[in-house]
């Protein structure tokens, strides 16, 4: 009878909380999906650093069964309130605790076995989809196949154990906690009193204080490029946000409210009254957990925007390092040899061969202190640099006899931009030229090899300077590989080439060979799990704190039904009560995002003085803040007007 | 006749520190077997408190209460759950059916808890709903049936188990009055022909007037006590009035 009872529970509780199945449902799907890619033999082949993929992975899923049991608990959590008569009913009959929790129990695995086994064809669908994706997000060739594995499968179901085995631990001791009195009599109870106003008021500027104090300190750390932040600080920092987070969510709304109720004008005016009093209730009653949401919002922003700081790391990257198919410096005698190599495998679409010289005056080198190998500077003619601009379909520039372009790798901006000796230098043929222009890219790298820093002049002013570097650069129809960089860097130096203890062959050269397709491939591995996996946090968390909101709405919409029913009674047109019910929920809704939003674009923009000299300009975070912050929107936006909709139907039935 | 109920000295105190409420302040009364008991008072007066004392719902801050010679203030939890079970019933101002089981389901459900034979449950809540008038809508579910039958199902349930003592939480406060008229000729019905000893929390008059006892509580205090007799129950319907106008407030409320 048990049993049956938990049978027919779950069967009402299906309507009920549907959004909640979804949610969980997909979580599991998700995990799955991320699983089964992380596994796939063809993801950990596509370059050496993949291998840590699975293991980064299962330190992730920790955290992200964490959440999800947050979430699962709080459902159940909410159920239990939802359904307290009931239980008090069975109470007053005379069932025993322990038959209580053993039906609740049941009730919750089999509506947990549900969402499980629907998981798994859609895990493996998206797992599919999500391959397509990031194949594409990575510009990768090949299709990646996505292989059913067991084990993914049976971690998954591990992972269920675990945090069902959590979720049920807990709610086995609310029952055991419980009273026959408060249940029955739960919808009855008065609400806590909390903290007086004064003390919120006094914890919210607290509050704001250590937000501010954290943001400060967590900026400080990064100091820019060569300077590695402090771990300890930076935790102590995230840790002083956290708590920030917490006590603003909950004083927030009482800082609102005194506000609101002490300017008649905005008060008074149209609903604002209803409006801000029903959210204060609302925020009230589940200010710790409107906390929890707000942290889980900044995580989920913060983890966008490191995902495309990396992706536009990796772009950046491969942009300025391999511009070309293929780049290779070494003596004009050799060109031909990789030529042919070059000729022997793919299409030649585009080819350029390019002498540098060397300055012996040391005006650039001076400033920034430079104590490498190389000790003078590289001049470049213009004629070639603007075969190089012409060859990646840049706009070609022009220079007067007597001027001369600094192009500087963005490392080196700050150090030279502004420097008045550089408006006019002298080479060492004794030409003086005048500064024309400053360009921060990081082309000169491959352009001018080992350098950061190009000096283009007019043609006519390396004469009688001496030919430092010659460069081969070539343009391929195809896409090149990695096996092939290995062939050409043979060419290079073949007696410099030797196995070492592990059975790889090591190549040393003074000869530089970059190609596109071997820089892709090294830097694919590391991006694409920082970025993977950054992307996977931030979809489950929206899903989980859309999910959390939806669920309190749509449970008031059906306990305080009759409050929307005073406002109709009150000669409140449908239009206007709805436009009532949309400003409510947007109010409920953009709560909690408000204070993430603030932290995390701070925060990033901290993060952006070590990240943008790998991006091509140092406001382009700005661009990924938005382009996130969008996707975010997105699919809050789909919870939202799922909620909104449910919403109406309630209140209007 | 045998004593079914009896509280001695019976207290129940509210709040902390400054502000303490004496919801219930020394109580004590019996009830025999047999016997259809109402206990009247104003909001306020102590009389839910005092009844969820009675169904272990609620403890006391201090006294006894004996049920059939065991003081249930000393019980365990277990031990408790055991004893609502078998010896007490209990009809609810809103009725507290389970609305995923139907009226038969919702009435065998103190049956089934209790491991009764399936062939002897079904005859046992045939033979109740016969009595009890709601034979037809056995098969519907709480929701598909009106007020008067959902209380008609609960006093069912509360009845099924022969239990040593019925309580009633206002029975009638979400009914009609044509079906609060029923319900109480039913609960009468309960308490001569089936022998059940009942307890009932009302504010109503003309509710209490089926009774053969009524007790006034004020300020958490008995205040008055009538007893039927041989009066009509008109005779003791203006009898109760008397005492409530007594009492002061909620005369307006008697209809």
């Amino acid at each position: 009878m048990l049993s049956k009872l938990a049978l027919k529970n779950v069967k009402r509780s299906f309507k009920d909380y549907v959004i909640y199945l979804i949610t969980v449902t997909l979580a599991f799907s998700l995990m799955l999906a991320f699983n089964f890619i992380a596994t796939s033999k063809d993801v950990i082949n596509l370059s050496d650093t993949m291998k840590n993929f699975e293991c980064t992975m299962y330190i992730v899923n920790t955290f992200i069964i964490l959440s999800i049991c947050f979430l699962i608990n709080y459902t159940t959590k909410f159920m239990f309130s939802k359904r307290s008569r009931e239980f008090g009913t069975y109470m007053i009959l005379g069932l025993k605790k322990k038959q209580i929790t053993r039906m609740f129990t049941l009730e919750n695995i089999i509506l947990g076995l549900i969402s499980l086994v629907v998981a798994m064809p859609l895990g493996y669908f998206f797992s599919i989809l999500l391959s397509a994706i990031i194949m594409n997000f990575f510009e990768l060739p090949h299709l990646v196949k996505i292989t059913l594995n067991i084990k993914s499968i049976l971690i998954l179901i591990l992972y269920f154990a675990i945090i069902y085995f959590i979720v049920l631990f807990l709610s086995r001791r609310r029952i055991k906690k419980m009273k026959i009195k408060d249940l029955l009599y739960f919808y009855k109870q008065n609400e806590k009193p909390i903290a007086k106003k004064k003390i919120k008021n006094v914890t919210f500027i607290l509050s704001l204080i250590i937000g501010i104090c954290a943001l400060v300190f967590f900026d400080k750390e990064f100091r820019g490029y060569g300077h590695e932040p402090s771990m300890v600080v930076i935790f102590t920092s995230i840790f002083l946000i956290l708590i920030s987070i917490y006590g603003i969510s909950i004083t927030l709304s009482d800082f609102l409210l005194s506000f609101i109720l002490r300017h008649k004008k905005v008060k008074y005016k149209g609903n604002n009254l209803f409006i801000v009093r029903n959210f204060y209730s609302k925020v009230k009653s589940m200010s710790f957990t409107i906390g929890t949401l707000s942290f889980l919002i900044t995580i989920t922003l913060i983890a966008l925007n490191i995902s495309s700081f990396f992706k536009g790391m990796f772009d950046y990257q491969i942009d300025t390092i391999a511009t070309y198919d293929i780049a290779i410096e070494d003596e004009r005698e050799k060109f031909s040899a990789y030529l042919d190599a070059i000729t022997k495998e793919y299409t030649i679409s585009d080819k350029l061969i390019y002498d540098t010289y060397i300055n012996d005056n040391k005006s650039i080198t001076k400033i920034i202190n430079y104590d490498g190998w190389r000790k003078n500077e590289q001049v470049i003619k213009l004629s070639d640099y603007n075969k190089l601009l012409r060859l990646k379909k840049s706009p070609i520039i022009n220079l007067k006899d007597n001027e001369y372009i600094l192009h500087v790798a963005r490392e080196y901006k700050d150090k030279l931009k502004e420097v008045k000796s550089l408006d006019s230098i002298t080479l060492s043929n004794g030409i003086e030229l005048k500064k024309r222009d400053f360009i921060e890219q990081g082309y000169s790298f491959s352009w001018g090899y080992g350098y950061g820093y190009l000096v283009v002049v007019p043609d006519s002013a390396v004469e009688g300077l001496a030919v430092g570097d010659s460069h081969l650069i070539v343009d391929t129809l195809e896409d090149t590989t990695e096996s092939f960089a290995k062939n050409l860097t043979k060419i290079a130096s073949p007696d410099m080439c030797r196995e070492n203890e592990d059975g790889y062959t090591v190549c040393y050269s003074s000869a530089n060979v970059i190609v596109r397709g071997k820089e892709e491939a090294s830097n694919k591995g590391f991006i694409t799990i920082s970025s993977f996996v950054c992307f996977y946090v931030a979809l489950i968390f929206v899903a989980i704190v859309g999910t959390i909101i939806s669920i309190e709405l749509l449970s008031e919409s059906t306990k305080y039904k009759y409050r929307y029913q005073v406002l109709s009674k009150l000669g409140l047109r449908d239009g206007e009560l709805y436009k009532t019910v949309f400003k409510q929920l947007s109010v409920f809704f953009i709560f909690p995002i408000i204070y993430p939003i603030i932290v995390s674009i701070f925060s990033i923009t901290s993060m952006n003085k070590l990240f943008k000299i790998t991006l091509t300009s140092d406001y382009q975070y700005l661009q990924f803040f938005w382009f996130n912050l969008v996707i975010f929107v997105v699919f809050y936006l789909i919870y939202f007007v799922a909620t909104y909709f449910g919403f109406k139907k309630n209140i209007s039935e | 006749m045998s004593e079914v109920l009896k509280l001695s000295n019976v207290k129940k105190y509210y709040g902390r520190n400054k502000v303490i409420t004496k919801a219930v302040n020394g109580i004590s009364f019996q009830v025999m077997k047999g016997e259809f008991v109402a206990i009247m008072g104003a909001s306020g007066s102590g009389k839910t408190t005092l009844l969820n004392c009675i169904a272990t719902i609620d403890t006391v801050t201090s006294g006894n209460i004996m049920v059939d010679q065991t003081d249930i203030t000393r019980m365990k939890e277990d031990a408790l759950a055991d004893f609502r079970r078998c010896e007490l019933g209990f009809v609810f101002q809103d009725f507290n059916l389970l609305d995923t089981l139907t009226i038969r389901e919702n009435i065998a459900l103190s049956l089934v808890v209790n491991n009764f034979d399936s062939n002897e449950i079904d005859n046992l809540v045939d033979s109740i709903a016969d009595k009890l008038d709601i034979k037809e809508i056995l098969e519907k579910f709480p929701y598909e049936v009106s007020g008067g039958q959902k209380q008609r199902c609960a006093c069912a349930r509360a009845l099924i188990n022969n239990p040593k003592l019925i309580l009633a939480d206002e029975p009638t406060g979400s009914l009609d009055s044509k079906s609060a008229r029923i319900l109480l000729e039913t609960m009468q019905v309960m308490n001569t022909d089936l022998e059940a000893t009942i307890l009932m929390v009302t504010h109503d008059a003309f509710s209490a007037s089926f009774c053969s006892r009524v007790l006034f509580l004020k300020d958490g205090k008995i205040f008055n006590e009538i007893i039927k007799g041989e009066k009509s129950r008109k005779e003791f319907f203006e009898e109760i009035l008397d005492i409530l106008t007594l009492l002061g407030g909620d005369v307006l409320s008697v209809k």
